[in-house]
């Protein structure tokens, strides 16, 4: 949480990276850029013409009781207020939408980077981490954006715009005015930094605190059952308190800041007048009441943006920390291979041959020169102990991970070689534990894919039996699944994601079964629905019951990532082998 | 208004002095500050009069309110500010120990990220409502009141030509505030639901990438991205186009002053210094109700926030008053006794459809008895109802009454803390937090009462030593989630030496060795039986091994108490599925063995 925010001189040309990263999200609105360099300075420029035209009323019409003259001034003057807030608002506006639609670019962006990735990419990184640059960081671009660069150009341009009004209207005046000025300077300067380290200190002090409070919620149980209630409540007031005592102290800088700014003009109208006064000894002075007030008017304009300079500054650096937090995800790539090979048809024949793989480098090797082949339409059974190796033969073949050591082909074609698109539309999978999303039945079947039809998936319903749970809904397809199914039974979990499978015009399906025990009337409709999933398919199971190895044409069985058995299930219970002592002990753990 | 009332007396009513002193405050402040005009008329008045002196004078005299703002400006903003933080903290510190006296039911019912969202953001509104809000509410009514009391005195006429725009404005700001946070309250559902989205694509990327579904999920997250875009382009639109309409005003009414003051100079003798003053007028009322905006709106949300608060703070325990002393143990540990308990979870929300039927019982008619000093092995498949049984017996949920009975007497009746502190209660997920692990071993200890040798003999006989040595500061190390991430087999072993630290006469062990590997296995069952002497002990486990030195073992199946024996009693008797899991790990230790003998250093498998 800690990042050092030091802006060194080294850090320059990362800021200027930093635009040049940012500006691919921004150029399509590049009319708006415009729209804001033009009007920005516009509705600056009506605030700072305001107070010469209220001296022009005063000196040239007032002074000599010229009424028509006036009347002329204060429309002028209507007009500038009114063109001022059409051309300022437009350059806010423009900024505003012109940032808004950047980010949302952005975070298109990161999401389509990090979806595309491959599983060691999820493997590496927690989602919570992928979330805060996604929603939180962006967020914090935005946030900082709007309170820092949104203002900083606005209060810059007002700043500068005045100062020159002053100085041409009567240069003296303004020496008068700012006479003050290094005091201020000074005085904003002894503010700001003793605040910065403050506020760091703060959100830290806050951060600490939240997570403190979030985690104990989350271990309260624990908390109780060990009688830790009171050395909590200690712990929590005590990091309660330090937040407190830290906003404390910045609360005497921050109301000390403000005060003493809002004080300051008023010492600088103070001075003003005073040197007007003076000049009155002169009988015919050379500084007009309709200038006093002017200068004045100017006065009460100015110190708010000078007050605020520094802290928009700050609020940039900001941005820039989240923006080089996201473009540090950007840059992390461990993407699938995209393949090239796209073939018309993919009949089934799939064919391990001495296959290694290991998750990653420092990981031991999970499978170990695996070989065996499937003919098209055969359904083999993979059996074998959690950790032999059968969930990760299903993992390579659907392309979750690249980097296997052998050869796996399918009709001939190098799986790596095979164009991704085609591998997932071809090969598809019934998962152990069904991974339901937000939505409908319907969604959770399709996933969204427009290419699957209502009739499609009726038929996806009706064979794999999932229609006998879906039709007893009165909403039938379009009932909308609670908290990630949780208003699902496990079987109904289980027919579902055959279902899923089923929708897809796959010719070779991987089926993970499930190992969760369901009632008997359930398991028959899966056997059912499994029995129609192996028709015309090559499917390899990577199996748990033995009603449905014994469905299988062949059985491959694996021990620590090798294979050690294959047959039928009556050649391999003939061997007195590891496949029999599977069977005997029911497959179990 | 009750809550008013309450939250008046016990947060509020001690900081009255400070409002006090920051009310006088303040009302320097809004005199100095109305002080200036007058000081400036008086001065362009002098200097029309041709008095130099006088206005010399004057201008001194803006200078004294000047500095003298600077003092009375800054007092009025703490005396306001501080008690605001102090309420907030003392509002924490309730809702926190409100909270550690709250059911696991409760934290089941309610989101874990709902409740801090109240303890922070909500408290941050309180705050709000309590510093800058009050401090708003006495300002603008003080800046009014004494300026346009001021105008009033210079010009009736003048002061309602000019103020009569500015409250159009005003009122055009509030209704522009009030449908802005519509729109952000809006914006930040839509935020939540565009996290949902990407939470639940990043989650379920792999799945996704394999149906090849990414392309619709992607374009389920652009419509949320969208219209996110959408509402906050409204928001924007506000913020650029309504809310500078004070700022805007004030220059209209500038231009009143200038044509109608100046009309009035010329014709009614009107003096160049009110017309002066007035200008600078204008600029404190359209600042005060800037202000005025902003601080109704504080006021709103805050007092939403505050009966988010007290929502949390009233919310019930469920739990009937339980004050029974523990029972006197008579023998080492307690006898316990549970008779024909059935429970179910609740449903936490009812489905849209009503179809959130809780379906069967996690337990089920199951009775049994277990000696003081027994230890007593629970064995089941998963979800056969093991943890439920553990959780119910540690009053982690509330059985149902008379079902538990501990050394006879009813377990709702005895004192919930004194039993708790009785148990030694390893839960299946090993917690730890965010602390030292010499920390989280001592979770039992009193504030400054650890022992470090009874943590270095517990995490000893958890078989921690060797990891110790491996961690950078040994049990000095910061683990959880902000520290080192530990193996699960390191997590389970230092739950464990948690409960070892622990003084107790009832142990409970929630498949506490699932994770941890064979050679390390067998030195932590000596230690669990070696410490569970002189205890009750209920101990769950998949594992064969950890079970068969139990004095007897219950096997439990979909929520039923199917068999009860020792381990050679359930091989006898042929219970299933004791039978079959037991040939199978045989099995796999002869596996096992046979694996050690061929390559040595076996490295423990973390299964997270």
């Amino acid at each position: 949480m800690a990042e050092p925010t030091r802006p060194a001189k080294a850090d320059k040309p990362t800021d200027w990276a930093l635009i040049k990263r940012v500006w691919p999200y921004i150029r399509a609105d590049k009319a708006w850029l415009w729209v804001v360099l033009v009007a920005t300075p516009l509705g600056v420029l009506s605030g700072v013409f305001q107070p010469v035209l209220l001296k022009a009323g005063i000196d040239d019409h007032i002074a000599v009781g010229d009424i028509s003259g006036l009347t002329g001034v204060a429309l002028g003057y209507l007009g500038v207020v009114i063109a001022g807030w059409l051309t300022g608002s437009l350059g806010f506006f423009a900024l505003q939408r012109l940032s808004l639609r950047g980010l949302a670019r952005l975070r298109t962006a990161i999401f389509a980077h990090v979806t595309e990735q491959g599983a060691r990419f999820f493997d590496r990184r927690t989602t919570g981490s992928l979330m805060t640059r996604t929603v939180n960081d962006t967020e914090a671009v935005y946030e900082s954006l709007v309170r820092g660069a949104g203002q900083l150009l606005t209060d810059f341009l007002t700043i500068i715009g005045m100062l020159v009004a002053m100085f041409a209207l009567e240069w003296r005046l303004t020496l008068v005015a700012f006479a003050f000025s290094p005091l201020i300077w000074v005085t904003v300067g002894w503010f700001r930094r003793r605040l910065r380290p403050l506020s760091l200190a703060i959100r830290q002090t806050l951060s600490r605190l939240n997570g403190f409070f979030a985690e104990q919620i989350y271990g309260m149980s624990l908390v109780q059952l060990y009688g830790a209630q009171d050395k909590s409540r200690a712990r929590f007031d005590e990091m309660s308190h330090a937040y407190m005592r830290a906003y404390h102290r910045s609360n005497w800088l921050d109301a000390g800041l403000y005060a003493v700014m809002d004080g300051m003009s008023a010492l600088a109208i103070g001075a003003v007048v005073w040197f007007t006064a003076v000049q009155f000894t002169d009988p015919a002075p050379s500084i007009t009441i309709g200038l006093l007030v002017a200068f004045v008017d100017y006065l009460g304009r100015i110190f708010v943006p000078i007050r605020e300079f520094a802290g928009r500054i700050a609020a940039l650096q900001q941005s820039s920390a989240a923006l080089e937090r996201i473009f540090g995800l950007m840059d992390a790539e461990d993407k699938v291979a995209p393949g090239h090979v796209a073939p018309e048809t993919l009949a089934g024949a799939v064919r391990f041959d001495g296959v290694g793989f290991a998750y990653a480098a420092d990981r031991p090797q999970v499978l170990d020169d695996v070989s065996f082949a499937v003919s098209p339409g055969e359904v083999v059974a993979l059996v074998g102990a959690t950790g032999s190796g059968k969930t990760t033969i299903g993992k390579l073949l659907t392309r979750m991970y690249d980097g296997y050591g052998g050869s796996i082909t399918v009709d001939g074609h190098e799986l790596s070689d095979l164009r991704l698109d085609v591998v997932r539309d071809r090969i598809t999978v019934v998962h152990q534990d069904v991974y339901l999303f937000d939505g409908t039945v319907a969604e959770n079947i399709h996933l969204w894919k427009e290419d699957l039809d209502d009739a499609a998936l009726r038929r996806a319903v009706e064979l794999s039996r999932a229609a006998t749970f879906i039709d007893e809904q009165p909403q039938g397809l379009e009932w909308r699944l609670t908290e990630r199914g949780s208003n699902l039974s496990t079987g109904q979990r289980q027919l579902l994601a055959i279902a899923r499978a089923m929708a897809r015009d796959a010719s070779i399906v991987i089926l993970d079964e499930a190992t969760a025990s369901v009632d008997s009337e359930t398991e028959k409709l899966i056997d059912e629905a499994v029995a129609e999933l192996f028709k015309q398919r090559t499917v390899l199971v990577i199996a748990h019951r033995l009603s449905t190895i014994q469905k299988a044409d062949r059985i491959v069985v694996l021990h620590h990532g090798r294979v050690v058995e294959q047959g039928s299930h009556d050649e391999l219970m003939a061997t007195d082998g590891r496949y029999r002592l599977l069977v005997e002990t029911g497959f179990e753990l | 208004m009750g809550t008013f009332q309450r939250f008046w007396r016990n947060y509020c009513a001690r900081h009255l002095r400070s409002y006090l002193a920051g009310f006088a405050f303040l009302a320097a402040t809004t005199l100095l500050t109305v002080g200036i005009p007058v000081f400036v008329e008086q001065a362009v008045n002098a200097m029309e009069a041709h008095a130099p002196s006088d206005a010399v004078a004057w201008a001194i005299a803006v200078v004294v309110a000047g500095l003298g703002i600077m003092v009375v400006r800054t007092l009025s903003r703490i005396l306001f500010f501080n008690p605001g933080r102090e309420v907030e903290y003392d509002l924490k510190n309730d809702l926190f120990a409100h909270l550690t006296t709250m059911p696991r039911r409760y934290f089941d019912k309610v989101r874990p990220g709902e409740i801090v969202s109240r303890g922070t953001n909500d408290a941050s509104s309180v705050r709000a409502l309590v510093g800058f809000g009050s401090l708003q509410v006495f300002n603008v009514v003080l800046s009014l009141v004494f300026t346009i009391g001021q105008m009033l005195i210079s010009d009736a006429l003048l002061t309602l030509l000019c103020i009569l725009p500015l409250f159009v404005g005003a009122w055009i700001l509030i209704s522009a505030i009030r449908r802005m946070f519509v729109l952000v309250r809006r914006q930040q559902e839509q935020i939540a639901t565009l996290s949902d989205r990407i939470l639940e694509t990043y989650n379920g990327a792999t799945v996704l990438n394999a149906f090849n579904a990414m392309p619709g999920a992607t374009e389920r997250f652009t419509q949320a991205n969208d219209a996110l875009l959408e509402s906050a382009l409204g928001v924007v639109s506000i913020q650029s186009w309504l809310l500078p309409i004070v700022t805007v005003v004030g220059s209209v009414s500038m231009v009143i002053v200038l044509y109608a003051g100046g009309t009035m100079v010329v014709e009614h003798g009107l003096t160049k210094g009110e017309l002066a003053a007035f200008t600078i007028y204008i600029r404190n009322v359209a600042g005060a109700l800037f202000g005025l905006g902003w601080m109704l709106n504080a006021v709103q949300r805050g007092w939403i926030s505050l009966g988010r608060m007290y929502e949390v703070l009233d919310a019930p325990t469920g739990r009937p008053p339980c004050d029974a002393p523990l029972p006197a143990r008579a023998a080492p540990g307690y006898a316990l006794s549970v008779r024909d308990l059935t429970f179910r979870h609740p449903v936490l929300r009812e489905g849209a459809d009503g179809a959130g039927e809780s379906g069967r019982p996690a337990l089920e008619g199951v009775s049994f008895d277990v000696a003081a000093g027994e230890v007593v092995g629970v064995f089941g498949l998963t979800g056969s109802g093991k943890s439920t049984l553990l959780d119910l017996v540690a009053r982690v949920y509330d059985a149902p009454a008379g079902t538990i009975q501990v050394a006879g007497a009813p377990l709702e009746t005895i004192d919930i803390r004194a039993w708790w502190g009785a148990l030694a209660y390893v839960p299946q997920d090993a917690f730890l937090f965010s602390q030292t692990l010499r920390e989280n071993i001592a979770l039992a200890a009193a504030a400054g009462e650890r022992d470090d040798d009874r943590v270095a003999a517990a995490a000893a006989d958890a078989a921690l030593s060797d990891d110790l040595a491996a961690l950078p500061d040994g049990l000095d190390t910061v683990v959880g989630e902000r520290g080192i991430t530990l193996s699960g087999g390191q997590r389970q072993r230092s739950a464990l030496a948690r409960a070892f630290y622990r003084r107790f006469d009832v142990l409970l062990l929630d498949d506490v060795l699932s994770a941890v590997d064979h050679a390390t296995e067998r030195r932590l069952i000596d230690a669990i039986y070696r410490r569970a002497a002189g205890a009750t002990a209920l101990v769950v486990s998949h594992r064969i091994s950890v079970l068969r030195r139990a004095h007897r073992i219950l096997v439990l199946d979909r929520g039923r108490l199917v068999a009860t024996g020792t381990h050679e009693e359930l091989l006898a008797r042929g219970v299933e599925p004791y039978c079959r899991v037991h040939k199978l790990q045989q099995a796999r230790d002869r596996d096992e063995a046979e694996e050690r003998a061929a390559q040595p250093a076996p490295s423990e498998v973390a299964r997270g």
